[in-house]
């Protein structure tokens, strides 16, 4: 890569995507405070996959890009209780060993990347039909 | 505030009203101002664009949205930057700019509406499931967005299969039930076998199957709780898994000249009345994913449970896998198929029989070569369902099984359900039937031929067939209409 697009353009392409909705249909992003000049703190949703449990259900999650963003992966959060082997159950952490992206992270990989993925991991086989808690319980 | 102080100048201390009169009035000033345009994305990339005061609630703009998305406010979800808008908040409080774009799904209908979401969910798949004879739904059919659900070939057994014991596949021999029907006495004695019912039993006993069972089936859905109440009335149950009435029927057949299964129908002509004539359950069960048994058709033509068994891949019916237990040989099902089939061959074999409206009424007589619509999970899971009404009408040995609140239109809308005429196969008997649907397709199917006129479908005999073929289901009518151009 001949440049590197520096944390804040890259963040704030992110932002104007997740606020168009020129981004993924399933999820959504967007900042937690717009006021926010750092723009640390985003909030995610995912729409449960269809042929799943997670079937019309929201998830929400929170994201969090701390000052090396994009050189290393956000941390995510779970605010709905979901149940998926990368999550901690007791936080809503998303265990970044268990998902691959986080795992494998590159720089070009974007927040949606993460919630596409674990939207993904939701309708994976052996994840789609997990017990999952009633809708709109939180951690 | 200045407002606040403003008013002591030409007013006594105002009155609560007073103060917000005046701070309303200055929101809606500022909403003149502000007023915002954006775009809601709804499912299947439909964009509504709203341009709205910022200062009303998220339940009004639901409200706002409900008519041109399609979906009532207490099902919308919407979603901004990553949060889910909630009903008390302002649209404000979110900070949506011109331009921007909120996501709108449908979610389940929130748990305090969730009864009336239930009915009002039963009632719309009513008008779509082209209500069964006389219920004629008043509201306009509104084109139903797919909901996140859309696409339903999801087995909704798959997951009950898990922990239910069903006998193993072995049983069926090593072609996998594919050989020739078993005889009725091997059924009998699978029927007698404790397993086999106690397998039975508990899969009707289970009520997320029935839940299952139900959604997975728009028609079933569209009868409501009856069908509900019916399939989990001990009497249903009982006949389901009796096999002494199903030792009735084979009587009944034998003495009618049919063979056990109906197969000696189906050499010649009479195969094309009583094979063709009824969509003998499972026969209008293949998808295209079951290709590799088209050859296999003709022979099961006839024999339902023969059919019913021959599709264990089948995805979309819930009751071929239900059944599939039972040994390629679907005990309530093949009877009445086969009964049906001596109804419209018997008295002069005339293989065009079925073809009389007047005869059967609104019954959706494929033609013979006609045996495999799209759709036709609903149809087998109908029939497999529906078949005791259809054995109702010729001897009524299953009047048990009625619950008392089941009268005779909701018998009706079973029969509808089922695909046959009432009055059909019992009439060919001179045994009291109900009155025959012969009503003109364009009344039965009108909502259903509006909702494909919409889609761009014009021709209206091609409708009429197709809709005739998927047992009214305007989504089979739609795949049947695209699949043969």
């Amino acid at each position: 890569m001949s440049s590197k697009v520096p944390r804040n353009f890259r963040l704030l392409e992110e932002l104007e995507k997740g606020e168009k909705g020129q981004g993924a249909e399933a999820c959504s992003l967007g900042l937690d405070d717009g006021d926010d000049i750092m723009m640390s703190n985003w909030n995610g949703t995912i729409l449960g996959p269809p042929h799943s449990v997670h079937e019309n259900r929201i998830y929400s999650v929170k994201l969090h890009c701390d000052e090396n963003y994009p050189d290393v992966p956000p941390s995510v959060q779970f605010i709905s209780r979901v149940n998926l082997p990368c999550v901690d159950q007791n936080t809503g952490q998303v265990i970044p060993t268990q998902l691959t992206c986080l795992a494998q992270w590159k720089r070009d990989y974007t927040m949606e990347h993460v919630l596409v993925e674990l939207r993904r991991s939701m309708a994976h086989p052996s994840n789609r039909k997990l017990p999952q808690a009633p809708e709109g319980s939180t951690y | 505030m200045s407002s606040s102080e403003t008013p002591s100048k030409d007013a006594p201390p105002p009155y609560p009203s007073d103060s917000a009169d005046s701070s309303s009035a200055d929101k809606a000033q500022d909403a003149d101002d502000e007023t915002i345009s954006f775009t809601v994305k709804s499912i299947a990339d439909t964009k509504i664009p709203m341009t709205i005061n910022p200062f009303i609630s998220v339940a009004d703009l639901k409200q706002k949205l409900a008519e041109p998305s399609s979906i009532p406010a207490d099902r919308q979800r919407l979603i901004y930057s990553g949060r889910v808008l909630k009903d008390d908040q302002t649209v404000a409080s979110y900070k949506i700019q011109n331009g921007h774009t909120v996501h709108l799904v449908k979610g389940a209908a929130s748990t305090a509406s969730a009864a009336r979401g239930s009915v009002g969910g039963s009632s719309a798949s009513t008008s779509a499931a082209g209500a069964a004879g006389g219920s004629s739904s008043g509201g306009a059919p509104t084109p139903q967005l797919p909901s996140m659900a859309a696409g339903t070939g999801m087995n909704p057994l798959s997951r009950l299969t898990n922990h239910i014991p069903l006998p193993s596949a072995d049983m069926f021999g090593p072609d996998g039930g594919m050989g020739p029907p078993p005889d009725p006495e091997q059924v009998l004695g699978m029927m007698e076998s404790p397993e086999v019912r106690a397998s039975m039993n508990a899969l009707l006993q289970n009520p997320a199957l029935l839940d299952s069972l139900i959604q997975s089936n728009p028609m079933l859905q569209a009868m409501g709780p009856e069908a509900r109440r019916m399939m989990q009335s001990e009497e249903f149950r009982r006949m389901m898994t009796d096999p002494g009435i199903f030792r009735q029927m084979t009587q009944m057949q034998r003495a009618m000249g049919v063979g056990p299964f109906g197969r000696g129908m189906f050499g010649g002509a009479g195969g094309a009345g009583g094979a063709g004539a009824f969509p003998a359950p499972g026969v209008t069960d293949q998808t295209p994913a079951d290709q590799q048994q088209q050859g296999q058709n003709e022979q099961a033509a006839g024999n339902a449970g023969g059919a019913a068994g021959q599709n264990p891949g089948m995805p979309m019916n819930p009751f071929a896998a239900l059944f599939n237990p039972l040994g390629g040989a679907n005990p309530m099902g093949t009877p009445p198929a086969a009964g049906a089939g001596g109804a419209a061959g018997n008295p002069p074999l005339n293989p065009f029989m079925f073809l009389n409206p007047a005869l059967f009424g609104g019954a959706q007589p494929p033609t013979p070569g006609q045996a495999q619509t799209p759709s036709g999970g609903d149809q087998a899971a109908a029939s497999g369902l529906g078949t005791p009404p259809g054995g109702q009408q010729q001897q009524n040995p299953f009047n048990p099984f009625m619950p008392p609140g089941l009268d005779l239109n909701q018998l009706q809308n079973m029969m509808q359900v089922l695909g046959m005429a009432p009055g059909g196969a019992g009439g060919a008997f001179g045994a009291p039937a109900a009155a025959p649907d012969n009503r003109p397709p364009e009344e039965i199917y009108a909502d259903q031929l509006r909702q494909l006129n919409d889609m761009g479908f014009f021709d209206f005999d091609r409708n009429v067939t197709a809709l005739r073929r998927s047992g009214g289901s305007v989504q089979g009518a739609v795949e049947y209409l695209l699949s043969n151009l």
